[in-house]
């Protein structure tokens, strides 16, 4: 294991690390101690000794990760560096002395030495890393200018008064409006209510407004697309595949949590372990889909065990950082370096999720559930007539692996020799697909000749395909994408096969495929399945020959495809000829249920399983075909909306340490638990009983837990503030930035608690303190003397998040549609975006409402994420994300001047501009805009500016909506519009 | 009106000399135009600034030519006599014991190539008749013979290659260098990403991300077409004088708030939009080929208005030219398991899209005086196995043990025949080079310390080589 130090290299990061040097040092000075701090300096020093004298192994007796351990031999001598064995060991010349041994390669550099040396003269004390501690319980100061109401500004006036620097002023009211209307709900006050809060004199007036905002359901949709950033939430599977996935009624769940305002303790039991609760409810076990937004990967050939190791190692390390801010991910393949967790911690933490099942579920509305109950009591009447329904075994996953596989090695494209029509153009692709163009008439007949892929032929199987060039996709070339084929023949050298029988994944009423095998004019094989269903998908034939045929691979047969004299033009439109060469068992099974069973790769659901026992039971005529339907229907309504959640494993999984972090070398068993460093003395679970993710939630959010409160109100802070009084907001450990404001973060995180966990109470005591009132403008006394604001003497100005941009664009613009939840939706984005990935997605824009809705609902494919998030830095749905960049590119330049979304919204502001009556002429309609955009009027450089853009624009012949379209796209494209001021 | 449309005029012309004038640097631009805080002047230069390498670098830009899917080794570059003579047979077992495989099972049969080779070049290095437009080149290009990777699925392997990570995710190799190195153009992106075949790479837009370090440093697709930037085109109706002034509005407006707030993310946010500007204009002209000779269009054999992975290679020439500093191109699909993608016609079809391009990018590199300056990387995610894989034609499935990938110029020996694999290609025996061992010589050729070039996240100081990599000494020239 190696020990060294990989040095910081940016300029950016050392600069930062001197200023918190620098505060710290400001004040040690008061706390009158020079000696090196034991966790951030001097254990890492130690830890190179660790390895031959610590936990695992002790040479000669001694270890140096514990007091009473170090004391042995005299290695530390408390007070007394040069009776310290430790100091003459790491400084000898004599390489029989000398430690770490000369051949391990390590020696202490001198600087090293005299950290270790001031420490052991200090007294040698073991402190616990300050994040590790008690969150201590301290008096709210009384800075110099008194005490002012909010205990917040109290804490950072204190320091502001050490530092000998003074606040800034309030910002203006219209900007605080703003601001505080931007962090809470996302959305920007409207010109009215920015009106009405200038005219509001009551001393309460502010306040009211934080209310108002606090109250809004907006407030839960902007608070939890933050959750939804450390979930790594998307809409689609990632990887390779990224097959879309339904999970979308979680988002709403957490929507719905933030506007109540659920606890967060309660809200933390509920995203890791609702599901085991005693009762859980529907919505308590959809709370636990926080844990099933991991990626999946549905690539063939992928081993399922290491992906589901994948799996478990992300959320281990996402409720790491999530609530205890610490790097789990460090003790993945060791212990980790510098905080006190183990390896083996790691794999207890992971254990807790190896333990569980990743389910579907299915959810039902309240109008579904009188369906429902319609069905069922059908059901129940069908069921009763027929003999009972005895209880079915369901197939086993590996039973419908063994089918797959014998799917998937006996079914071959056929490669297509020629292709002829009797009037209609057929053309082949590379993928051995068929495509008909020009006339499609009655009767018409298609010869095609392939080249056998395999030397034995059990079954023809046509598959019918859609393609854009049909109408309505097709796969028939009827008006509404139906075909009827009336005959197939398989001949081979000029003998014809024939067929036993035919199956197919669709039958229209009185047409069945069966009649395929008949020639007669005016019957044959139709996809239409009926009203309430799709039409326009691709569907399969199977024809099954009475003998297989052996032949010569390559030996040329033809295939003759004949359809309807009447209707006319219902020929087929797109297909491919698919042989198979046996694979007796899968062949068997009707063609429904090979689809269902191949149509994924995952484990197939329980309800699926259900469908694939009745599909066997029907085709052996063992259960009434109405009875069937109804289960379909049943199954439908239940299926109609699912979400992903975790349950519990019905017997629990054996976790193995992953040695090295490979999941191929298992090696120590352990047990779910929590690190062994906090494991709190008096715990009250029973000895002996596997713990389970409620114990592990229960444990984060203990009162009287040393992370989970400071880590938490870390991160609300910083959404604030932009950034967390520990800046290091993922890393509360060793490794980690100091807090700026120690005192204030312990009172906050002892205050969260106290007030039962309530954000919403954080979030008012936060948005109410002069600190964050106040203005944000640069000072050049602060840029030198506190150039990152640290101290806060004055707000900071933040880019808006990349959603944020285009809702603010929405609400400015009035194309905002309010409502909220539901299942995502599409807002435009360029087609050319899918040039770049394996799947072709569909993205066909929304219309209506959907068109504007707030970006927490557009679709996500983690694979080609809209261009809005990939260019403003939106969360990459790949790990927890729990702090986004900021960056500022000439992409993000081009995405708002240019994107046809942004245009789009550009004219509808325009538009509206100048169809309003406002007086003042140009100069009533720029003082509207500015109104609109910033809450504020322009001064007069600013309007002299935009009025010699409009009476460019004018001379360059552009009517009036177009000239305001281009004021309107001006101000969406200022610094000013994206940020928060 | 008169005034206005005279003022209008004014403001032109300062302003075309302004934004035309390329050869300042964004520095001095936002310099120019920030008034005087000097606050705001410091940060605009620092902005500028590149970022200094380790030492001195031997390559200033790399073209990484990715043949997504996995090309096979064994037809193209590896003859194996042994191989070709335990045809049919199954694989010994100290071979195959303990290795997991995509698709194939233990017991998969042996397969040999059908393919003739002969040795080329001084070098003698080996190549069968698919790729005939290589044996020019041979001698140009620094050969790996016995590469290895981590992971056998085609999307953590193409993580892993870009990555070095199979988790997504991560910073790609590009960002890297955009984030270690900066940008020797303000006229274009760092990092710019081509596509050619028949579909995206699977891994789709991962692959070229940024990961957790700032978005500026992704790369940025190149799309097919007269446009090649999302979103580059201004809204219709628009003419270039009337973005013109439009953006210089705009940069008063901000230069006020500027001066307001003084804020110098603002002095940022002016830069960005007049690079935005500027990339409108140097954009397209880029990806306009019309003033290359018809000679060269025909080397590289470059069908006008066709996009195609020729197209790309010219592309990517230009590009080097203009300063851009990683160009990638993706070419699909190598996946050559048997079955619709096979190792007869699939393959020839996919070695004559390349074979020529290639040949002519390193020759134009070469007369331009670019080469020297320019690291060439070729190679997919994995090479392919030795055992046959029985779809309905044969093919082969993904293999990471060995396989044959190659660099040249940048600082790399030409001709060197680096890396041997055992009989039957199935690991690699002899100076073995691991994906981690790539990134670091890379990286190293551009002056970079893997070790050093580090970025904190999570309280780790990541690499793009993780925990590993060793610098390949040998093959630097």
């Amino acid at each position: 294991m190696s020990l060294r130090f990989v040095p910081r290299r940016r300029r950016f990061a050392q600069m930062a690390f001197s200023i918190a040097i620098g505060l710290m040092c400001a004040r040690s000075t008061t706390s009158a101690s020079d000696a090196p701090d034991f966790a951030r300096e001097v254990r890492p020093i130690l830890s190179k000794c660790v390895a031959c004298h610590g936990p695992d192994v002790q040479e000669n007796g001694l270890r140096l990760d514990t007091p009473e351990g170090s004391r042995k031999l005299k290695a530390i001598v408390p007070g007394s560096p040069e009776k310290s064995a430790i100091l003459l060991r790491v400084t000898s010349q004599d390489p029989d002395v000398r430690m770490p041994p000369p051949d391990s390669g390590d020696m202490l550099p001198a600087a090293d030495v005299e950290k270790l040396r001031g420490w052991i003269a200090a007294g040698a004390e073991y402190t616990p890393h300050w994040a590790f501690r008690p969150i201590a319980d301290p008096p709210v100061p009384i800075p110099k200018s008194g005490r002012p109401t909010n205990p917040i500004d109290a804490f950072v006036q204190a320091e502001l008064d050490k530092a000998g620097l003074t606040p800034s002023p309030a910002a203006a009211k219209a900007t605080q409006l703003r601001r505080v209307s931007l962090d809470l709900i996302g959305l920007p006050p409207t010109r009215e209510e920015v009106v009405a809060y200038l005219a509001d004199t009551r001393p309460d007036a502010y306040v009211r407004q934080v209310r108002r905002l606090l109250a809004s359901p907006h407030y839960g949709e902007r608070q939890a697309r933050h959750w939804l950033d450390l979930a790594r939430y998307a809409d689609s599977n990632g990887y390779t595949i990224d097959g879309p996935r339904s999970i979308w009624p979680w988002r709403d769940w957490v929507i719905a949590a933030f506007n109540q305002d659920m606890p967060f303790d309660r809200f933390t039991e509920l995203q890791l372990a609702g599901d085991l609760l005693p009762g859980a409810t529907a919505e308590q076990k959809l709370a636990t889909g926080f844990h099933r937004n991991t990626s999946f990967n549905e690539e063939g050939g992928t081993d399922p065990v290491q992906f589901r190791v994948e799996r478990d190692v992300d959320r281990t390390n996402t409720t790491g950082s999530v609530w205890l801010g610490l790097t789990m991910g460090c003790a993945q393949c060791h212990n980790h370096k510098y905080d006190p967790i183990s390896q083996r911690d790691y794999y207890r933490l992971y254990s807790f999720f190896a333990d569980a099942d990743e389910p579907l579920m299915g959810l039902v509305s309240d109008d579904l559930l009188v369906r429902r109950k319609k069905i069922e009591s059908e059901l129940a009447a069908r069921q009763t007539k027929t003999a009972a329904v005895e209880p079915v075994e369901l197939p086993s996953d590996e039973e419908i692996n063994r089918y797959r596989f014998d799917g998937r090695n006996h079914f071959r494209p056929a490669p297509i020799k020629s292709a002829e029509a009797t009037k209609a153009k057929l053309t082949v692709s590379a993928d051995h697909a068929v495509l008909a163009s020009g006339e499609s008439s009655a009767g018409e007949t298609y010869t095609i000749r392939f080249a056998a892929p395999v030397d034995r032929i059990s079954a023809v199987r046509l598959d019918a395909l859609t393609d854009p060039s049909l109408p309505k996709n097709g796969p028939g070339r009827a008006g509404n994408g139906n075909f009827v084929l009336s005959h197939i023949v398989l001949t081979h050298e000029g003998k014809s096969l024939p067929f036993a029988s035919a199956d197919a994944d669709i039958e229209q009423d009185k047409y069945p495929v069966v009649d395929a095998l008949k020639g007669l004019p005016d019957k044959g094989w139709a996809i239409n399945p009926g009203p309430g269903e799709p039409l326009n998908q691709p569907r399969m034939g199977e024809f099954k020959l009475v003998k297989p045929l052996e032949v010569a691979p390559g030996a040329e047969l033809t295939l003759t495809l004949k359809f309807a004299e009447k209707p006319s033009g219902y020929t087929l439109g797109k297909f491919r000829i698919v042989i198979a060469d046996g694979g007796p068992e899968f062949l068997a099974l009707p063609v429904k249920a090979q689809k269902l069973i191949t149509d994924t790769i995952a484990p197939l659901e329980v309800a699926q399983k259900q469908q694939f026992v009745d599909l066997l039971n029907l085709q052996a005529k063992k259960i009434d075909p109405a009875v069937a339907v109804l289960r379909d229907q049943l199954r439908k309504l239940d299926g109609s909306v699912t979400s992903l959640v975790m349950a519990p494993a019905a017997t629990p999984r054996t976790t193995r340490i992953h040695q090295r972090g490979d999941f191929l070398q298992p090696g120590e068993e352990v047990d779910p638990g929590t690190p062994e460093v906090f494991d709190p003395k008096d715990d009250s679970r029973s000895a002996g009983e596997r713990l389970t993710r409620l114990d592990l939630a229960r444990w984060l959010t203990r009162p009287d837990h040393p992370l989970t409160p400071r880590v938490t109100v870390n991160r609300e802070w910083q959404k604030f503030f932009g950034l967390g009084l520990v800046e290091t907001e993922n890393d509360f450990g060793v490794q980690g930035a100091l807090p700026s404001h120690p005192a204030l973060l312990d009172w906050l995180a002892r205050r969260f608690v106290a007030d039962g966990w309530s954000l919403k109470r954080l979030h008012f005591l936060i948005v109410t303190s002069d600190v964050y009132m106040r203005s944000s403008n640069h000072r050049p006394d602060l840029a030198e003397r506190d150039p990152l604001n640290r101290l806060l003497a004055r707000q900071n100005r933040l880019r808006l998040d990349a959603e944020t941009i285009r809702d603010n664009a929405l609400a400015v613009s009035g194309t905002l549609a309010r409502s909220l939840g539901g299942k995502p939706v599409y807002p435009p984005q360029p087609a050319e975006l899918f040039q770049f990935t394996q799947s072709q997605r569909g993205w066909e824009a929304s219309t209506g409402p959907d068109r504007y809705r707030r970006g927490i609902y557009t679709w996500i494919w983690r694979q080609s994420r809209h261009p809005l998030l990939t260019t403003f830095d939106g969360a990459d749905a790949q790990v927890a994300c729990t702090r986004r960049n900021r960056s500022n590119t000439p992409l993000q330049a081009l995405h708002l001047a240019n994107d046809p979304v942004f245009v789009e919204l550009a004219e509808s502001w325009g538009r509206s501009v100048a169809a309003a009556r406002a007086s003042g002429g140009d100069r009533g309609r720029i003082e509207r805009v500015y109104a609109d955009a910033f809450a504020r009027t322009p001064d007069q450089a600013e309007a002299q500016a935009v009025e010699r853009l409009v009476m460019a624009e004018r001379a360059a012949g552009r009517t009036e909506p177009q000239v305001w379209t281009t004021v309107a796209r001006l101000l969406m494209n200022t610094d000013e519009f994206i940020t928060r001021e | 009106m008169n005034p206005t449309i005279r003022e209008r005029l004014e403001t032109e012309r300062t302003r075309r000399h302004f934004l035309n004038d390329c050869r300042m640097g964004l520095g001095a631009m936002a310099l120019a135009s920030l008034g005087e805080s000097a606050s705001s002047q410091a940060v605009a230069a620092s902005a500028a600034a590149n970022p200094v390498p380790h030492f001195a670098p031997k390559a200033k830009a790399v073209i990484f030519l990715f043949m997504a899917g996995g090309p096979s080794q064994l037809e193209l570059f590896e003859p194996k006599p042994m191989l070709n003579s335990l045809h049919g047979k199954p694989t010994p077992e100290s071979f195959v014991k303990g290795k997991r495989f995509a698709f194939l099972k233990n017991d998969a049969k042996l397969l040999g190539s059908k393919e003739k080779f002969r040795q080329y070049g001084q070098c003698g290095m080996d190549l069968s008749d698919h790729l005939p437009h290589h044996r020019r080149i041979v001698d140009d290009l620094c050969w790996l013979r016995a590469v290895k990777t981590d992971v056998f699925n085609h999307g953590p392997a193409k993580g892993f290659m870009n990555t070095g990570s199979p988790q997504f995710g991560r910073p790609s190799m590009g960002s890297w260098l955009s984030y270690g190195l900066g940008a020797e153009t303000q006229d274009l992106p760092a990092f710019v990403v081509l596509q050619s075949g028949p579909r995206g790479p699977r891994g789709g837009a991962p692959l070229w991300g940024s990961g957790f370090l700032p978005s500026k440093h992704q790369g940025v697709p190149f799309l097919k077409g007269e446009t090649p930037i999302l979103d580059l085109a201004p809204p219709e109706s628009r003419t270039r004088d009337d973005e013109e002034l439009f953006y210089q509005t705009l940069g008063d407006l901000n230069r006020h708030r500027l001066d307001t707030t003084g804020d110098p993310e603002i002095a940022g946010r002016i830069a960005a939009y007049e690079m935005a500007f500027r990339m409108q204009a140097t954009a397209p002209e880029l990806v306009d080929l019309s003033r290359e000779s018809p000679l060269t269009l025909q080397r590289y054999g470059v069908e006008p208005g066709k996009p195609s992975f020729a197209t790309n290679c010219l592309l990517a020439r230009r590009m080097v030219e203009r300063g851009v500093r990683f160009v990638q191109l993706y070419h699909t699909d190598w996946d050559h398991h048997g079955g619709a993608l096979d190792l007869g016609d699939s393959l020839t079809k996919i070695c004559r899209e390349v074979d020529q391009p290639t040949a002519a990018l390193i020759e134009d590199l070469k007369a331009h005086g670019l080469l020297d300056s320019t690291l060439v990387i070729w190679g997919g995610e994995f090479g392919r196995t030795p055992m046959g894989e029985s779809r309905e034609t044969i093919g082969r499935d993904h293999h990471i043990d060995a396989f044959t990938m190659w660099m040249a110029g940048g600082g790399t020996k030409p001709g060197l025949l680096y890396g041997k694999s055992d009989e039957i290609g199935y690991n690699g025996v002899e100076n073995v080079v691991h994906v981690h061992d790539l990134h670091a010589t890379a990286l190293h050729l551009m002056g970079l310390d893997h070790k050093r070039l580090t970025y904190r996240f999570q309280g780790r100081d990541y690499r793009l080589t993780d925990v590993h990599g060793e610098v390949m000494h040998d093959i630097i020239a």
